[in-house]
C-alpha cells in the first residue's frame, strides 16, 4: 500500500490552494472503473510539485548532512536514499536532501519544503499505518523542519498597499463624515492569500487611476455639498492653516512644510489664474484624494531603524487591521507623541481598537472574508425540495449570524475556541424558527442552544449552506472547509479528470451518495485526501442543504460515523466539535496566521512559523481569550517590523540594502 | 431579447442585428474628421474554459462536393454552426499552441500568457510574472492617436481564488502592460460608455492639470525613500498619471475643435453590471463596435469570462449548471452536451460583432472591412486543460484573404505568437519578433 498514501499528484497538488470549492465545481470523485488510465503523475504539468529526489538528475544530499534524530526517527525509514522500491515515486525522496546547504540553494528548495511541513501538518505523513508522533514531536519535527526555510532581507517586507475599496468607503467616511459608496465605480479588489489589500496584487493602472479621479470629485463635491463636512477647508481661513492638518489625517503621518507649501503654492495660481474660491478648495481637496499618500499605505520604517515601523505606521496598520480605516483621533495622538511604540500602548489600542464600531468592522472585513461568509449571499438551493429558500431574509440572516457572533466574541474577548463550539448563538425571528429555536423579537438575540448540536461555526447555516448544492449537502466541500479555513491544511485540488458525484442525493441505483464516496476513496489515487475530508463531512451529514437538523434522508436513517485516518472514530457534529477543540493548537494557529495576513498584507509563509507558534503558545496560555491572540499578534515582530528579517543591530543596514536592489 | 432588457428605450436594427444602445446612429455625426483612409483595428475575444474539440474542428468540403468551393469556404461543425453565413469571411485557424503555456497545471496558467506568448511565474501574489501582451505592444505604439490607447473590457469581476497556486490576477487579465501589470478590466458597460463621451467636465476643468501635478510630486517625494519593490508600484501610479494627463488633454482639444458630444440621457447603458449576461454581452459587443466606430480606440480585447467560470448558461436550453464543471466532461455525453452548447452560443457573439461591424458603413466599405478580429479560448479540450491545438477564429477584411473562409492549418504547436506578430504588422507596427515567433504567420 506505500504506493497509495504517496501518489506523486497527492504531493504535485499539496502546494496548491484550491479553486474548486468556491468556483462551484461539484465533488471530485471518480466511481472505480470510469477511472481514465492516467496516473497523475504521467499528466501533463503536474511535475512541480515532486520532490528533488524524484526528478531526474536532482541533486543527492552530500555525504555527512546531519539529519535531527526526530527527523530521522519519523522520516528516515522511508524516505532516504538507499530506500528505492522502484514503485512509491515519493519513496525516492530523501529527507536528507532538506539538510543540504548546497540543496538550499536550488529555487525550488523552499516551495519543497513547504510541501513536506504541510504534509506533517495536514497529518497525512507519516503514513497513517506507521508509526505516529506525538503532538508534541509533530510541532516539534515542524519547527525543525520550517527553521530550513532560507530567509533573505526584503523577503518578508510588505509591498506597498493601496486602500481597498471597502477601506477608501470607511475612510472617507471617517475622514469627511460623510457616507458615501463607491457602487459600481471603484472595481473589486484583487485578493491573494485569502484577502484582498495585499501590495503584491495591487496595480494601479490608467483605468483604475481615473476611477480615482471621478471618485476624488464625487467625493469633493459630496464634502463641499454638506456644511459640516466642508469645514475641513472652510471658506474665510487660508489654506496654509487648514490644509496641514487635513493633510497629517488623509496621508495618515507628519506632512513636511514642502509638502504644505507646494500646495498653498498651487492654491495660489490657480487663483491667479481666475479661478473661484470654491473651485480652488475643490482642487486642492481633488489632489489630496487622488495623492498616492492618500491611496496607498507606504511603509517605510522607522527614520532610525527602517527595519521597524515607525508608530505612525504602526497606528495605520492597526486601525486598517480593525476598523478597515485611518487612524482615529485617540490613536493618531499616542502615534504622535511616540508612545504607540511602546508595546503596553500598542496591544491596549488593539484591543480598544477592535471593539470600536461593536467589532464589527473586524467581522466584516476579516472574518467575513477567511472564512469566505459573503459566499452565502448567491448560494443557492433547490426551490422545491428546500421551500425555505423562499424567505429572502434566510441567507442574509446566516451571515448576519455569524457576523455578531464574532463580533460578540471580540466585544466580549471570549476564548477564540468559540468559534468551534460554545452553547450559544445568534439569532433572528427567521433563523429561529429555521433552527427550531424559541421564537425572539425583531432583530438579532444571543440566545442559549438547548442542547450541544449546534454552537460554533460549524452549526451555522453560513457554513452549511455555502458547502453544498443545491440538491444535496457535500462531505467533500464541508470536509475541505474544515481543513482548509480552520485548521489551515487546505487539500490539494483534485486532477482536471478526477470526475464528480451525482448532483442529487437521491440514491442511484443501489449505492447512496456516501457509498458512492466510499467507493471511490477506495481507488487509491484519490484515498490520500479524501480520508480525512470527508470523515470531517461524513459527520456534519446531520445537517441539510440549507442547515437544517435531519436524521434521516430519503427513507434511510442517516449514517454520520466515520473514521479519521489516524483511527479516531467520529460519530456526528458533537464528536467533531471535541476533535477540532483537541486539535485547538491548528485552530489557534490558523487563526493568527489569517490574521496576520489580513494585518500585513504578505503571505505568511515557513519562515514566520516560530514567531507563529510563539503567538500560539501564547494564546493557549492566556485561556485562548481574543484579547489575548491580539495582543500576541501585535507584539509580535511580524506585526511591528517593517522586516522581521533584520535584526534590530543591523537593521539599518539592512534596510538600506533592500533600497539598493534592482 | 434585449428589448424587453432595456425596457423603453429604442433600438436599431440593421443587417439583422439587434443593438441594445440606440446611440450608432445619433453618435455617426462624431466621426473623426481627419482621416479619409479608415484606420485598421483590432479586436480579441476571449472565451473561458476551452471548447470541446469533437464538436469544434469544421471540414472542408471537396471539390466534388462542392465545386465553388475553390479556396475557401468550410463546413461548419456543430460549434461554428453560427458562422455558417460566413464560411467564407471567417477562417479557422489549427495547430496553433502557446508552448510557454504548456508546463503549469490548471485554468490561469493558460489564460494570462495567451496573448504574452511568455511563461507565467507560479505565485500567489508576490512577483507576478508574464510578458506585455501583443495588444499592449501596438497600444503603446498606436495608442496616442485614439482616445484611449486600447480597451480592455470584461464580464467578471475578479474572482477570490487561486488555481493551482496561480493568483487569481492571472485568471482574470489577458492584457499586460509589463510583465508585472495586468490592465483593469472595465466591467460595467455604462462606465466604458463613460469614457468615451462623459469627459467633458473633467477636461474642461480648469484645475485639471494643477490636481495632476500636484499628486505627481506627491508620487515622487514617496519613491525617492521606497526600496525597489514598491518603487515599482510608484511607478506604474506615475504612468496612470500620465496616461490620464494625456487623455484629457486630448478629449480637450477635440472638444475645442468639434464641441463636445451631444448625448442624451437615454444613449447611456444603465449603471450597474447588467443582471442578464445575454444583456451584457450585447452591450460589451455595442461598446466595441462604438468605440472602433467613432475611432476612440483602435484596439480591445474582451475576456467575457474569468478563467474557471462557473456561470450557469441557464438561458440556453439544456445548459442549467456551472460551465466549468461542463467543460470537465470526462466523455460523458450528458456533459459534453452542454458544453458544446455553451461553446456555440460564445461563437454566435462573435459572430454578432461581425454582424454588427459589418452593419456600419465606413469610407468605401464597412468597419468589418478595416478590422482584424479574433476569437479564441485559452485551452482546447477543458476535460484535460490541453494547451494544444487551439480554437482560434479569425475575421475581418483588414486580415486580407487570410480570414476569407480557410482552414489554415499550422503544423502541431506553432507558436501562437506567429499569429499576434502578423497582427502587429497589419496594425502597421514594424516588430522583428514577438514571443517565440520571428516569423508572421502569413
Amino acid at each position: 500500500m506505500r504506493g497509495v498514501r504517496c501518489t506523486p499528484l497527492v504531493l504535485a497538488c499539496l502546494l496548491a490552494s484550491s479553486i474548486w470549492a468556491q468556483s462551484g465545481v461539484p465533488a471530485t470523485a471518480t466511481l472505480p472503473g470510469q477511472l481514465p488510465g492516467t496516473a497523475h503523475g504521467t499528466l501533463p504539468g503536474t511535475a512541480h510539485g515532486t520532490l528533488p529526489g524524484t526528478q531526474p538528475g536532482a541533486p543527492l544530499a552530500q555525504a555527512g548532512v546531519r539529519v535531527p534524530d526526530l527527523v530521522e526517527r519519523h522520516c528516515g525509514g522511508c524516505h532516504t536514499s538507499s530506500e528505492s522500491d522502484g514503485e512509491d515515486v515519493d519513496g525516492d525522496f530523501d529527507i536528507s536532501v532538506l539538510f543540504d546547504r548546497q540543496v538550499a540553494k536550488d529555487s525550488d528548495y523552499v516551495a519543497q519544503l513547504t510541501l513536506v511541513v504541510q504534509r506533517l501538518r495536514a497529518r497525512t505523513m507519516p503514513p497513517p499505518d506507521e508509526e505516529q508522533p506525538s503532538a508534541v514531536d509533530r510541532r516539534e519535527l515542524a519547527a525543525l523542519l520550517s527553521q530550513l526555510a532560507p530567509v533573505q532581507p526584503g523577503d518578508r517586507v510588505a509591498t506597498v498597499r493601496r486602500l481597498t475599496r471597502r477601506q477608501y468607503e470607511h475612510t472617507v467616511r471617517d475622514l469627511f463624515g460623510i457616507a458615501w459608496h463607491a457602487n459600481d465605480l471603484l472595481p473589486k479588489d484583487s485578493p491573494a492569500h485569502g484577502f484582498d489589500g495585499q501590495g503584491d496584487v495591487q496595480n494601479m493602472s490608467p483605468l483604475l487611476f481615473e476611477k480615482y479621479h471621478d471618485a476624488a470629485a464625487e467625493v469633493a463635491a459630496a464634502v463641499f455639498a454638506d456644511a459640516r463636512a466642508a469645514q475641513v477647508l472652510p471658506d474665510g481661513k487660508p489654506l496654509a492653516t487648514t490644509l496641514p492638518p487635513l493633510l497629517e489625517r488623509a496621508f495618515r503621518r507628519p506632512v513636511t512644510s514642502d509638502e504644505v507649501r507646494e500646495r498653498v503654492a498651487d492654491a495660489a495660481a490657480l487663483r491667479k489664474a481666475g479661478l473661484t474660491e470654491q473651485q480652488v478648495r475643490h482642487a486642492a481637496l481633488r489632489s489630496v484624494l487622488i495623492s498616492p499618500s492618500f491611496l496607498m499605505r507606504a511603509e517605510f520604517g522607522a527614520h532610525d531603524a527602517p527595519a521597524k515601523l515607525s508608530a505612525h505606521e504602526l497606528a495605520v496598520r492597526l486601525s486598517y487591521m480593525l476598523t478597515s480605516s485611518t487612524p482615529d483621533g485617540e490613536l493618531r495622538k499616542v502615534a504622535d507623541s511616540g508612545a504607540l511604540l511602546d508595546p503596553e500602548i500598542l496591544a491596549a489600542q488593539a484591543r480598544r481598537l477592535s471593539r470600536a464600531h461593536d467589532g464589527r468592522r473586524l467581522a466584516d472585513d476579516f472574518v467575513a472574508q477567511w472564512l469566505g461568509l459573503g459566499e452565502v449571499l448567491t448560494a443557492t438551493a433547490d426551490f422545491r425540495r428546500y421551500k425555505q429558500i423562499w424567505n429572502r431574509q434566510l441567507r442574509p440572516s446566516f451571515l448576519q449570524e455569524a457576523l455578531h457572533y464574532f463580533a460578540a466574541m471580540v466585544r466580549q474577548d471570549r476564548s477564540v475556541l468559540e468559534l468551534l463550539d460554545s452553547d450559544y448563538t445568534f439569532v433572528n425571528p427567521v433563523l429561529a424558527s429555521h433552527y427550531g429555536l424559541p421564537k425572539v423579537e425583531k432583530g438579532f438575540h444571543r440566545v442559549k442552544l438547548p442542547d450541544s448540536r449546534r454552537g460554533g461555526v460549524l452549526g451555522m447555516g453560513v457554513m452549511l449552506m455555502t458547502s453544498s448544492f443545491p440538491l444535496r449537502t457535500s462531505p467533500v466541500k464541508r470536509g475541505k472547509w474544515i481543513l482548509d479555513k480552520l485548521l489551515d491544511s487546505p487539500p490539494p485540488p483534485p486532477p482536471p479528470d478526477a470526475g464528480e458525484l451525482p448532483k442529487d442525493d437521491k440514491p442511484v441505483g443501489k449505492l447512496t451518495l456516501r457509498q458512492r464516496l466510499e467507493k471511490h476513496r477506495e481507488s487509491s489515487r484519490c484515498a490520500g485526501c479524501h480520508a480525512t475530508m470527508d470523515a470531517l463531512g461524513f459527520a456534519l451529514e446531520n445537517y441539510d442543504v440549507v442547515g437544517r437538523w435531519r436524521d434521516e434522508l430519503h427513507g434511510q436513517a442517516i449514517d454520520t460515523v466515520a473514521t479519521l485516518p489516524d483511527g479516531t472514530e467520529l460519530r456526528g457534529p458533537v464528536e467533531l466539535k471535541k476533535e477540532l477543540l483537541a486539535r485547538a493548537d491548528d485552530f489557534v494557529r490558523a487563526m493568527a496566521k489569517n490574521l496576520l495576513v489580513f494585518g500585513v498584507g504578505r503571505e505568511i509563509g515557513l519562515a514566520d512559523e516560530p514567531e507563529l507558534q510563539r503567538i500560539v503558545a501564547a494564546t493557549r496560555a492566556g485561556g485562548d481569550r481574543f484579547s489575548v491572540l491580539l495582543t500576541a499578534i501585535v507584539s509580535s515582530p511580524l506585526f511591528r517590523m517593517r522586516d522581521p528579517a533584520a535584526k534590530s543591530e543591523n537593521a539599518k543596514a539592512i534596510g538600506g540594502q533592500e533600497r539598493e536592489q534592482r | 431579447m434585449t428589448v424587453g432588457m432595456i425596457g423603453r428605450r429604442a433600438f436599431l436594427r440593421g443587417a439583422g442585428v439587434t443593438f441594445a444602445l440606440p446611440w450608432l446612429e445619433s453618435l455617426m455625426v462624431h466621426l473623426p474628421r481627419e482621416h479619409r483612409q479608415p484606420p485598421v483595428r483590432m479586436a480579441i475575444m476571449v472565451t473561458p474554459n476551452g471548447m470541446l474539440p469533437s464538436a469544434w474542428h469544421p471540414t472542408k468540403p471537396t471539390r466534388k462536393e462542392d465545386p465553388d468551393a475553390k479556396m475557401s469556404g468550410w463546413q461548419p461543425s456543430f460549434t461554428l454552426e453560427p458562422l455558417a453565413a460566413r464560411n467564407r469571411q471567417v477562417s479557422i485557424l489549427t495547430g496553433l499552441a502557446n508552448r510557454q503555456s504548456f508546463e503549469g497545471d490548471g485554468h490561469y496558467a493558460k489564460v494570462a500568457p495567451l496573448l504574452t506568448g511568455k511563461k507565467i511565474r507560479r505565485t500567489g501574489g508576490r512577483d507576478l510574472l508574464n510578458g506585455i501582451s501583443f495588444d499592449q505592444v501596438a497600444a503603446k505604439a498606436i495608442g496616442h492617436k485614439t482616445l484611449l490607447p486600447s480597451l480592455e473590457l470584461g464580464c467578471d469581476p475578479i474572482y477570490p481564488v487561486e488555481d493551482m497556486g496561480y493568483s487569481s490576477v492571472y485568471g482574470g487579465h489577458i492584457s499586460w502592460s509589463a510583465v508585472d501589470r495586468p490592465m483593469l478590466k472595465e466591467i460595467v458597460p455604462a462606465n466604458v460608455f463613460d469614457r468615451m463621451f462623459r469627459r467633458s467636465a473633467a477636461a474642461t476643468d480648469p484645475a485639471r492639470q494643477s490636481v495632476l501635478d500636484a499628486v505627481r510630486r506627491d508620487a515622487k517625494r514617496l519613491s525617492a525613500r521606497l526600496g525597489a519593490r514598491d518603487r515599482n508600484k510608484l511607478d506604474e501610479y506615475e504612468e496612470s498619471v500620465r496616461s490620464l494627463e494625456r487623455r484629457l488633454e486630448a478629449v480637450a482639444k477635440e472638444q475645442a475643435a468639434n464641441g463636445a458630444p451631444v448625448l442624451q440621457e437615454n444613449q447611456r447603458p444603465e449603471s450597474g453590471v447588467p443582471r442578464d449576461y445575454r444583456t451584457h454581452m450585447s452591450l460589451m459587443l455595442d461598446l466595441i463596435t462604438m468605440a472602433f466606430r467613432i475611432d476612440a480606440t483602435r484596439i480591445a480585447t474582451f475576456l467575457t469570462g474569468n478563467e474557471v467560470s462557473g456561470r450557469n448558461f441557464s438561458f440556453i436550453e439544456g445548459c442549467a449548471g456551472n460551465f466549468h464543471s461542463f467543460s470537465h466532461h470526462e466523455g460523458k455525453p450528458e456533459k459534453q452536451e452542454p458544453y458544446r452548447r455553451i461553446n456555440r452560443w460564445h461563437v454566435a457573439q462573435f459572430a454578432s460583432l461581425l454582424d454588427r461591424l459589418e452593419a456600419v458603413e465606413e469610407g468605401e466599405g464597412t468597419l468589418l472591412d478595416h478590422s482584424m478580429l479574433v476569437m479564441a479560448a485559452a485551452m482546447s479540450d477543458g476535460n484535460r486543460h490541453s494547451p494544444h491545438n487551439l480554437p482560434v477564429l479569425l475575421a475581418g477584411g483588414a486580415c486580407g484573404d487570410a480570414a476569407a473562409g480557410h482552414i489554415l492549418r499550422s503544423r502541431k504547436d506553432t507558436p501562437l505568437c506567429r499569429l499576434w506578430l502578423t497582427m502587429l504588422h497589419r496594425m502597421g507596427i514594424e516588430a522583428k519578433s514577438f514571443g517565440d515567433a520571428t516569423n508572421p504567420l502569413f
